[in-house]
């Protein structure tokens, strides 16, 4: 029989159906939201975020010029969505897309999207670019749009083991050039690795803030064989990123970038607690003969702080609320309350997994409890008495709006009302 | 053993209305207690209280010093009498065989009075003798249970067409006449009914989504779209013509929906309830998978107007008035896609698709009508003259008549009527008006209203040819006789005990022959009394009017089963089978039937079924609907399989307490032994109890345990005993071996099944007078190994039923 969404929503615009989990390609560059991907299969893409639209747990970044695109279709933008156990890390610690400014400079780790590989045809070069009808104007890497790790330079290279070693600071101190270090060694970290290597020059302006200890420093307090850490903006404005980025913010040592990590993960953990974390269910079983009782079987998604899980591995009654991939909820009343009866720590989990899995009986479960479907869980002690409008789906989705293009004077003639002859 | 003792088993182990019982040898015996125990304070010389036993009658079956009598019963029941201070007591248990053979005689006495006939008897039809007697004349339905209608009919111990019972009152009449004129605007309305032919769908009972329609059918999702009943819930909407009265008269409805089963529950129960009847229109399970919706067909009397009517699916569900209740904005069109559904809502399926809970899916519902059948056109034949033709009024009403009264009409008696139609007519009246005027007389006549047999002034013993075809049809057909029977009653066959014998095979091969096979195991076994004491919802939260109905169903069907298949009458006792639906396999954790409806299945050991003893029926009318009662059931076993009532319990007796907080938890039967620890009741209760103790194992609503649930009190639930010893001193294990024992007393069972079905045959009380009857019809059913068909057919083709 042929689906008709069979159950309609009135009202609200179309329904994207993406593969199901059992229409999955083999293709192991494909992520979905229902699965845990293939580990390893991720493309790594590094570039500076234009767009934040955290509600949604999307955005806009401007890839790198780092080769990998031909210089003619550098810039264009890149739309990315996070899989509902796609991490974000600033500072070294959890965050939300919401805490990362724009113009920050990330790395991902990127899947396909359920629509597979598929080619976007960029636009004429040069003099024929004015003359093409109707430009797709976004990035060729387009089909990679699902994002499993985002985050900062201060994460990612401290993740790494790597540190940026003062070597010189020029041009009335405009400007340093750094080395990427190894953080135990102290020694040059070079070959083939992610992000920047080697040696590149920064710029500093009125604006790069440095980091000391707990509080701010001056560019003063910068020196030659410092090893420090920063996150760059304008990665890919004049040229590429070793020779023209701009630092936005510079930790000097060691104290300010554990002090940073502290002040991220607070914000953090004050917004999980307020709206839960998510996961995934991993299986459902159901009594027989009590209607939608049964137990649950999750596992926490990845990227959530140790604190977290391990606060949920030791609570018994938690509570849990349907949730959209985009981890969004539909109502802060849906909560439902259920009592844990089985922790379990998963060896190697799966790429997307926190490695703690959770199995709760619940008297009524709701039909968001489906095997790959994502939840918020909550410790029940963690008080959300509200939630912000704009992250609810109920009663409507007020999150709907198209950027579209902007009014433009010569392109597109007076704005609307107004007299073409007072023009 | 002494001789009280001797006495007391052979009153016990004789079955009640024996003719040796008439000669009663035991009197003499009682007289010598009387003396020694009473009379010196009850008798010539010394009258305390003002009573003297010595001066009471001892002819029980004039009923004269009964109420005396009945007084030094419960004196004595009660062990008030004699005094404790007396020199010489007698022992309980010559206490007890007085008490007991008093009862007996008392009871005896009653029977006699109230099986008395006088020259001419009048036996008022019951109500649904009366319902069913005019759709046989008229082929009209006529609810003699709706609200406002027929009062209830009184029952004696269950039998609720004795017309000693049955009597008249003014506000009978009122309803006669009211019932008579509806029934014959019905069977002959004075202008056409207006027909319609509607086709409501999902869309249209929905309130909810009605608003759409527009919006759906642009998306073309309209067609698509089903309506989801939730478990014990409903919609309304589904009468036959929205908004608008349509004409009275009997609809067909044609209505398309799938039920869906989920794994270790019940099916969805669908009824069809209308609030202003007060009635059932229509109500099954259903069990059919979404993509292969059923369609059932019933039909229906619907009144003049307006009526409402809801579709339910009444099994117990969760509320929906919850947010996880309610989808919001999503239309519903198949459950076979989870992702449509709004994620907060409760979960309705699993995660490979099945159902969660008993859902009903409703496609749409057709109503048509009124409609009318050919047959029952044609029994409106020839009983209503087109014309003011005198030849043809009176040949006209001469056939209603005797039709109406089951006998020959005089030409004085049709006078009557047709007086009352010439009267109609020259005051004005149009002929058709009149001519109805004529038939309302006749069928609000005592004639119609009442069985009438015998001879005024006459002192006839035998019944004649229309007395017996109705006797035969009204006890096997619940109604009047058919041609076939008048045509024989006319020619006088019908006393012959072969056309009798070739009657009888006639009537039951009838499919009307199953309104004996349900009225009668009903008023037998006192069905009635099920559901009487609703059970208490905290403790039976799974009980509902569809398991009470299932309850009886189950009894009727089975004894619909034996009848069919002509077994012996020990089938009803025990047996490896039983008549089951879906909702009363759930009940008695039997796994569930394939089909909805009743269907016999096989039991086994295990299961703890078999024969009408272990239904749920029974179990149930023998509790309180707080918990079991051991001594009730005994009372029902030992009247309805014995055909013994066992003495009233002295007043004033204390019900058994509930479990003290406090203390150990204890079953009813060791309550019950605490309770009963005077002498004076115990021996009383050690005839009744073991009867009803045997099964323990099943709770107030029938289902099998081996513990008891004891609200209150300290420790674990404790373990059932139903063991026990009978007065024979046969002992018992368990329910099972009890039901062996009464295998053995087949006979016994046999003289008490034919005594009620006399009863309920001829209309009366069994007397003294007819036992020597009623035991030759055991002889010869003996002969057929005591086969309940056999049994039925010994009884018409005796001495008995053709008596008066």
């Amino acid at each position: 029989m042929r689906n008709f969404a069979a159950v309609v929503l009135v009202g609200v615009s179309a329904v994207l159906v993406p593969l199901s989990a059992d229409e999955k390609k083999d293709d192991p560059r494909i992520a979905l939201d229902e699965v845990f991907p293939d580990p390893g299969s991720a493309k790594y893409f590094g570039g500076e975020i234009t767009l934040v639209e955290h509600v949604n747990r999307r955005g806009i970044l401007r890839l790198d010029r780092d080769g990998t695109i031909n210089k003619y279709f550098w810039d264009l933008p890149h739309e990315f969505r996070m899989l509902p156990y796609g991490a974000i890390y600033m500072n070294g610690a959890p965050a939300e897309l919401r805490d990362v400014p724009i113009g920050t400079h990330l790395h991902g780790e990127f899947y396909l999207g359920p629509e597979g590989d598929f080619e976007v045809t960029p636009p004429e070069s040069g003099y024929a670019s004015g003359n093409m009808p109707r430009p797709d104007l976004r990035s060729v890497e387009s089909k990679y749009s699902r994002v499993f790790l985002l985050e900062d330079d201060f994460t990612f290279y401290r993740r790494n083991g790597s540190g940026w070693k003062v070597k010189e600071i020029v041009d009335g101190k405009n400007q340093i050039v750094v080395e990427r270090v190894s953080l135990e060694t102290g020694e040059v970290q070079a070959g083939v690795l992610k992000g920047m290597v080697g040696e590149a020059t920064i710029r500093l302006n009125e604006g790069t803030r440095c980091w000391k200890g707990s509080g701010y420093a001056e560019i003063d307090d910068l020196a030659v064989g410092q090893v420090v850490q920063m996150n760059l903006g304008w990665v890919s404005l004049l040229g590429t990123q070793k020779q023209d980025a701009l630092a936005r913010d510079i930790w000097i040592d060691e104290a300010s970038c554990q002090q940073a990590e502290k002040i991220q993960r607070g914000r953090y953990l004050a917004h999980a607690k307020l709206r839960g974390v998510g996961a995934k269910v991993m299986k459902t079983e159901h009594t027989p003969g009590k209607g939608a009782e049964g137990d649950v079987t999750i596992q926490l998604h990845a990227g959530i702080a140790t604190e977290l899980i391990e606060e949920l591995a030791a609570t018994k009654r938690i509570v849990v609320r349907a949730a959209e991939p985009s981890l969004r909820i539909y109502d802060i009343n849906d909560k439902k309350p259920a009592t844990i009866v089985e922790v379990k720590r998963i060896g190697n989990p799966p790429t997307g997994s926190s490695g703690l899995e959770i199995r709760f009986h619940i008297y009524e479960m709701f039909e968001g409890l489906r095997k790959g479907r994502t939840i918020r869980v909550a410790n029940e002690s963690w008080d959300i008495p509200v939630a912000p409008r704009e992250e609810k789906l109920w009663p409507n989705d007020i999150r709907i709006f198209e950027v579209g293009p902007p009014y433009i004077n010569w392109r597109d003639g007076p704005p609307p009302g107004v007299d073409e002859e007072k023009k | 053993m002494n001789f009280f003792r001797l006495l007391f088993l052979i009153s016990f182990l004789t079955v009640s209305l024996t003719a040796e019982d008439k000669a009663d040898p035991v009197a003499d015996a009682v007289e010598p207690f009387f003396k020694e125990h009473c009379i010196r304070c009850h008798g010539e010389d010394k009258q305390k209280g003002d009573f003297r036993i010595d001066t009471l009658s001892r002819d029980f079956q004039s009923g004269r010093d009964t109420d005396l009598w009945f007084e030094v019963v419960t004196r004595m029941g009660a062990g008030e009498m004699p005094p404790d201070d007396e020199e010489v007591l007698p022992s309980p248990e010559e206490s007890d065989f007085v008490v007991g053979w008093l009862t007996d005689r008392i009871r005896e006495g009653e029977a006699v009075r109230l099986a008395k006939r006088a020259p001419v008897e009048h036996y008022r039809l019951s109500r649904e003798e009366y319902s069913n007697t005019i759709y046989d004349l008229l082929g009209v339905e006529y609810d003699t249970r709706a609200p406002g209608a027929f009062s209830e009919d009184p029952e004696w111990h269950g039998i609720e067409r004795l017309g000693s019972e049955l009597s008249l009152s003014p506000s009978h009449v009122e309803k006669y006449l009211k019932a008579a004129s509806a029934v014959i605007d019905r069977a002959f309305p004075d202008k056409e009914p207006r027909k319609l032919e509607t086709h409501r769908t999902a869309l249209e009972i929905d309130w909810h989504n009605r608003a759409k329609v527009k919006e759906l059918t642009e998306i073309g999702v309209a067609e698509h779209v089903r309506t989801l009943i939730w478990a014990d819930h409903k919609l309304s909407y589904l009468r036959p013509h929205g908004g608008h009265g349509h004409s009275p008269g009997l609809y067909r409805a044609r209505i398309k929906v799938s039920g869906l089963t989920p794994e270790g529950s019940r099916p969805p129960h669908m009824t069809l309830y209308s609030k202003k009847l007060d009635r059932m229109i229509f109500e099954t399970d259903v069990l059919a998978p979404e993509d292969e919706p059923v369609i059932f067909e019933f039909e229906t009397y619907l009144p003049d107007g307006q009526v409402d009517i809801s579709i339910n699916n009444e099994v117990p569900g969760p509320s929906n008035s919850g947010r996880s209740g309610r989808p919001g904005d999503f239309v519903f069109t198949t459950l076979d896609d989870p992702k449509a559904r709004a994620p907060w809502q409760r979960k309705m399926t699993d995660d490979e698709g099945k159902p969660l809970y008993p859902f009903l899916i409703f496609d749409w519902i057709e109503w048509e009508g009124p409609i009318s059948k050919p047959e029952d056109l044609k029994k409106r034949e020839g009983i209503f003259p087109a014309e003011n033709d005198p030849q043809k009024v009176k040949a006209a009403l001469r056939t209603f008549a005797e039709r109406a009264w089951r006998r020959p009409v005089t030409d004085s008696e049709l006078g009557r009527y047709l007086a009352i139609i010439n009267q109609q007519i020259e005051s004005g009246a149009e002929f058709r008006q009149a001519y109805k005027a004529g038939m309302l007389g006749l069928l609000a006549s005592k004639n119609f209203n009442y069985l009438v047999e015998g001879t005024a002034g006459g002192k006839r013993q035998e019944l004649n040819g229309f007395e017996l075809a109705s006797r035969l049809s009204y006890f096997l057909w619940g109604s009047m006789p058919d041609a076939a029977l008048f045509e024989l009653a006319r020619t006088g066959e019908l006393n012959q005990p072969e056309v009798l014998s070739a009657e009888f095979d006639r009537i039951i091969a009838d499919p009307k022959i199953q309104r004996f096979t349900e009225s009668f195991p009903h008023q037998w076994l006192q069905l009635q009394k099920v559901g009487m004491f609703p059970p208490d919802e905290k403790l039976y939260p799974d009980y509902d009017k569809w398991l009470e109905q299932s309850m009886v169903l189950e009894t009727t069907k089975y004894f619909e089963q034996v009848f069919k298949e002509n077994s012996p009458i020990g089938e009803l006792i025990d047996s490896s089978w039983t008549m089951l639906n879906p909702r009363l396999a759930d009940h008695y954790g039997l796994p569930a039937p394939k089909q909805a409806g009743f269907q016999k299945v096989s039991l086994k050991p295990e299961d703890k079924r078999g024969g009408i003893l272990t239904h749920g029926s029974i179990l149930s009318l023998t509790s309180d609907g707080t918990r079991h009662r051991p001594v009730h059931r005994g009372i029902w076993v030992s009247e309805v399989i014995f055909g013994k009532t066992p003495p009233p319990p002295p007043p004033n007796v204390d019900a058994i307490a509930p479990n003290p907080i406090d203390e150990p938890k204890a079953t009813i039967r060791q309550k019950l032994a605490a309770h009963i620890a005077d002498s004076s009741c115990a021996s009383c209760h050690a005839r009744i109890d073991p009867l009803g103790l045997a099964f323990d194992n099943y709770d107030a609503i029938g289902r099998w345990r081996t513990e008891e649930i004891v609200q209150k009190g300290t420790g674990a639930n404790p373990p059932v005993d139903a063991s026990g010893t009978l007065p024979d001193g046969k002992s018992f294990a368990d329910v099972d071996e009890f039901k062996q024992l009464l295998a053995g007393r087949e006979k016994e069972f046999a003289h008490t099944l034919v005594e009620k079905l006399a009863t309920y045959a001829l209309r009366r009380r069994m007397a003294f007078d007819d036992a020597a009857e009623m035991k030759a019809i055991v002889e010869k059913a003996k002969k057929d190994d005591y086969r309940l068909r056999s049994l039925v057919r010994e009884l018409v083709m005796s001495e008995l039923f053709l008596k008066r």
